[in-house]
């Protein structure tokens, strides 16, 4: 049986006590993560960022799933995931927690409206994925292009049509991987802006690591780690007053 | 550019007469950041009249005595809040550069700070381009400043990839032919 999720307003997307990863070498083991404790509250954008090495990665998949911690606990959307079987997790993955990544690795045979039909399949049958996966897609502003195959599509829209897949059976968690990471700056620009959006009008939770301070400008709050550890958590302001330059 | 606070900022250091301070601007930043020798005096003269520095006469042989500037405490929290407190874009790279030579240990926070400020205005600019009407050129001012901004905070990340080694340099030597001018 599915878990069900047990949401009250005060239930953060993520919570994490304590937990750390530890992967066992053949003569040293090597600490990715090391005791890390955080709420991420739902409907938020967070920017995990860090050096190479520093445990993005592995924090991003031990939150969606991916991954077990070797200790500490974890609840998404109010789950204790750590508790659950394999099969479990794979369920609750499928219907919680969207994945992007840098690439959209889209399917090149199908089109772009099947790309995102492809993601609900083993589960419901294709006629109920079809109007939702078309909504999506005019969501993340393709309405024109749901019959396009990936190669007619530009980068930056094939990484839309991998948003609009990866939110397929409103999942309320979205998890990207530097998912701007081959895209140039207008199309960044124009990712990060959706991401925002769709934060907004569908109360989405968003977790994206990222190397560039510029994708990481667009979180409500930025988490840094270094070593393993969370050595900064910045909640980002707005300036007030901006006024760059005075004609005189 | 306030050559106020960069000076107030220096002396952080310690006590400097004028010519140095000049030396070390021109020397660190020169030539992008140009500071005119007299402007540095008056700017100290004024600096000396609102309360900021003191000044010592230290007797030379042959030569008229030197001028040795120290800051009050009022002064010394001007040097500190012109590097940490926000401020205006073309001071970001004067702050740096004072700032390794005067908070070497603080450099790094200092690189933060900044960087959480230029965030701050970057978001700002983001939510003003969203509601601004497509008439005039209003989005594309906005569009060049919001890129901009997202360039200086990509330099602002490499800077701390480097703190160490940018931290570790010496103090920039003046070149001898700027010397000369200054001189004259």
């Amino acid at each position: 049986m599915l878990e069900r999720l047990n949401l009250t307003d005060a239930t953060p997307a993520v919570r994490l006590d304590n937990v750390g990863r530890v992967y066992r070498g053949p003569t040293d083991d090597v600490v990715a993560l090391d005791g890390v404790t955080l709420d991420l509250a739902r409907g938020q954008l967070t920017a995990i960022t860090g050096p190479s090495g520093s445990g993005k990665t592995t924090l991003l998949n031990i939150i969606a799933a991916l991954d077990r911690p070797s200790h500490g606990a974890l609840q998404v959307m109010g789950i204790a995931i750590g508790d659950l079987s394999e099969r479990k997790r794979t369920a609750f993955r499928a219907r919680t927690i969207g994945l992007v990544f840098q690439e959209p690795h889209l399917l090149p045979g199908l089109s772009a409206l099947e790309n995102v039909v492809v993601a609900g399949l083993p589960w419901h049958p294709r006629r109920v994925l079809e109007p939702e996966a078309a909504d999506l897609l005019a969501a993340v502003g393709l309405t024109g292009r749901v019959a396009f195959p990936p190669a007619r599509l530009s980068a930056g829209e094939r990484q839309r049509v991998a948003v609009a897949r990866a939110l397929l059976g409103a999942r309320p968690l979205l998890i990207a991987d530097e998912p701007t990471g081959n895209l140039d700056l207008a199309t960044t620009e124009e990712l990060m802006t959706l991401l925002t959006e769709l934060r907004d009008s569908r109360d989405l939770t968003i977790v994206v690591v990222t190397h560039d301070p510029a994708v990481a400008s667009y979180a409500d709050r930025v988490l840094k780690l270094s070593g393993g550890r969370l050595v900064s958590d910045q909640r980002l302001t707005m300036a007030t007053g901006v006024e760059l330059h005075e004609l005189e | 550019m306030s050559l106020q606070g960069a000076l107030a900022a220096l002396l952080l250091r310690g006590p400097a007469h004028g010519y140095e301070l000049y030396v070390t601007l021109e020397g660190e930043l020169g030539p992008l950041w140009v500071t005119r020798h007299s402007q540095v005096y008056l700017t100290l003269g004024r600096m000396q009249r609102d309360g900021l520095v003191r000044v010592r006469r230290v007797a030379q042989v042959g030569r008229p005595d030197r001028q040795v500037r120290s800051l009050t405490d009022s002064g010394r929290s001007m040097g500190r809040s012109w590097l940490f407190d926000n401020g205006p874009a073309e001071e970001v790279v004067v702050r740096l550069a004072v700032g390794r030579l005067v908070i070497r240990g603080q450099w790094g926070e200092l690189v933060e700070t900044i960087s959480a400020q230029r965030t701050a205005t970057l978001r700002a600019l983001r939510s003003l381009q969203q509601q601004t009407s497509t008439d005039g050129f209003r989005r594309e001012a906005l569009g060049i400043e919001i890129r901009r901004l997202e360039v200086e905070l990509r330099w602002l990340a490499g800077l701390l990839d480097h703190q160490a080694e940018i931290v570790g340099r010496p103090v920039a030597r003046l070149a001898p032919e700027l010397i000369k001018a200054a001189d004259a």
